[in-house]
């Protein structure tokens, strides 16, 4: 795992609420802590695509397609969403037909974004019960 | 939205009449190559494969473990054939029990495996999954998640540097041995003559090989997102599996890490199987052959493809009750989340549900019954997951 460095916020107690709320949808997250970074990481994420959408230039190490292919998935449940409340403007809701499960296709998704979307800690689990691959992995 | 499990996945799409299709990428870096993940259960009756397409959805496979030497066809219909390696061309699955096949070994993987037949039967229905996801009959590689019986994971002395002496859980080393010896690092030629007479030719390298306990599968399954992500809040589950060959009892710690202790109950579908020979006695049904008449109600009997509901209900009603007798004082014991999963729910689940219903036990609460389209595959699916979740792990670690 990543070194970490703490970074301390200050919430409101309404915005406390809504951590709170939340909680109980992202199971994943173990803490309230853990559901703060979580909200960090795709905030962050989005405003890597905004600040890239205006000509601002990538995080290093990341390319356009790596960047489309992580935000893809979550800004698709939005549109969707925005889609059935009628809230989208003219031009996208004429191709509002772009579902998630059509749009997304797994050529889209690099070794790199695959690596970083993934839960490695899964794989210590499966380790855990004996699962592992016969010999060395090769370099 | 709060992520949902592989298995809830499934049953999404399952109930919503599609295939099921995650954002997880079908292939994984091993080294220099790019290998196509297989997940594959070998069950007593049949083997299940899982595979993801080019784009991410599932494909899934179940064929029984028959085999046959294929015979020249005079006249009219072809049926599909195999050529693996200098094998001679052979049916394998429903066309070989249309043609009285032969079943193939059961018991410990390193019985099993050792039959020239069984690897051969293996290698083509490895082709066959590829063929219906849509790769195309080419050199591929594969990286093989092989889900072998719980009893095959032991505790394993090893040293670890600066630790000294260390003991966990991994392959028995007469199962490794026999794994490595004919599977990792296996290339097979197979030819699929189809039923057009077309001949393809695919090459098969089996370039890295992952054993797991079958019910790790099940685990993966329904506790983890496609993403690797843990989704449940339970921290203790009994997985009782029905299969064709054992019914299973294994005990799972989830949290705060995995621990996995399994018993072996009774005998699994098989004595439905066989209550249902008995009643064929002119015709010596093997016990693929019996296991696959119990799923479709079909026989050939004396020339005739006849319907055998009379006989299937009639041994459902006396040793598929049984079975279920067998498990569901497991239910009423546990004090932990019960998951009931297995081949054997396909057949069983119209005489399960209303017997777990009449249980004091909550569905969805207290336990789960897994949806019985996908039982018989959710072991495979779950491994086929491991694996992306291990090599994702194992490269990013380096």
């Amino acid at each position: 795992m990543a070194a970490t460095t703490s970074k301390g916020v200050r919430l409101t107690p309404r915005e406390l609420e809504r951590v709170q709320r939340l909680r109980a949808f992202y199971p994943e997250a173990a803490s309230e802590s853990d559901l703060l970074k979580l909200a960090t990481v795709r905030g962050l994420m989005l405003m890597e695509a905004e600040v890239t959408a205006s000509g601002g230039g990538l995080p290093a190490g990341m390319t356009e397609d790596d960047l489309a292919a992580v935000i893809l998935p979550r800004i698709l449940v939005a549109v969707t969403w925005l889609a059935r409340l009628g809230r989208l403007p003219l031009v996208l809701a004429s191709a509002s037909a772009i579902t998630p499960s059509n749009a997304v296709t797994t050529d889209s998704i690099g070794e790199h974004d695959q690596l970083e979307t993934l839960d490695l800690t899964a794989a210590d689990d499966i380790g855990g019960l004996g699962g592992d691959f016969l010999g060395d992995w090769p370099e | 939205m709060a992520p949902r499990t592989i298995v809830q996945e499934l049953i999404a799409a399952e109930e919503a009449g599609t295939h099921p299709r995650f954002g997880v990428r079908s292939t994984i870096r091993i080294g220099k190559q790019q290998g196509i993940v297989v997940g594959l259960d070998h069950g007593n009756d049949a083997l299940k494969l899982a595979v993801l397409t080019l784009d991410g959805t599932l494909s899934t496979l179940r064929i029984p473990t028959a085999y046959r030497e294929a015979e020249l066809i005079r006249g009219g219909e072809n049926e599909v054939s195999y050529r693996v390696d200098d094998s001679p061309a052979f049916w394998m699955g429903d066309t070989a029990l249309r043609h009285d096949g032969d079943d193939l070994p059961i018991g410990p993987t390193k019985q099993r495996m050792i039959d020239a037949r069984l690897r051969a039967l293996l290698a083509a229905s490895l082709v066959e999954l590829l063929h219906a996801a849509g790769y195309e009959a080419d050199t591929q590689h594969l990286v093989l998640g092989f889900a072998i019986p719980n009893t095959e994971i032991v505790p394993v002395r090893g040293e670890r540097e600066g630790e000294g002496e260390t003991e966990k859980l991994g392959v028995d080393p007469d199962t490794r041995v026999v794994l490595e010896r004919h599977l990792k690092g296996a290339k097979w030629s197979v030819e699929r003559m189809g039923l057009d007479g077309s001949v393809q030719r695919w090459v098969l390298h089996i370039v890295a090989v992952m054993p797991q306990a079958q019910t790790t599968g099940t685990l993966v399954a329904v506790t983890k997102a496609p993403n690797g992500a843990t989704v449940t809040d339970i921290e203790e589950m009994d997985i009782i599996d029905i299969g064709g060959g054992d019914l299973q009892l294994t005990n799972v710690k989830i949290k705060p890490s995995y621990q996995l202790i399994t018993r072996r109950l009774g005998d699994g579908t098989i004595r439905v199987a066989r209550a249902l020979k008995a009643k064929f006695p002119r015709h010596e049904l093997n016990d693929v052959a019996a296991q696959q008449a119990l799923i479709t109600r079909r026989l050939l009997v004396s020339g005739r493809q006849r319907q055998i509901d009379a006989e299937v209900t009639e041994v459902l009603d006396s040793q598929g009750q049984a079975l279920i007798g067998t498990v569901l004082p497991l239910l009423r014991q546990s004090r932990r989340f019960v998951t009931i999963t297995g081949g054997g729910v396909i057949l069983l689940h119209h005489l399960l549900t209303p017997r777990l219903d009449a249980e004091s036990k909550v569905r969805g609460e207290d336990y789960e019954l897994i949806h019985h389209g996908i039982a018989s595959l959710v072991n495979a699916i779950g491994v086929l997951f491991a694996v992306i979740f291990k090599a994702a792990a194992a490269t990013k670690r380096g």
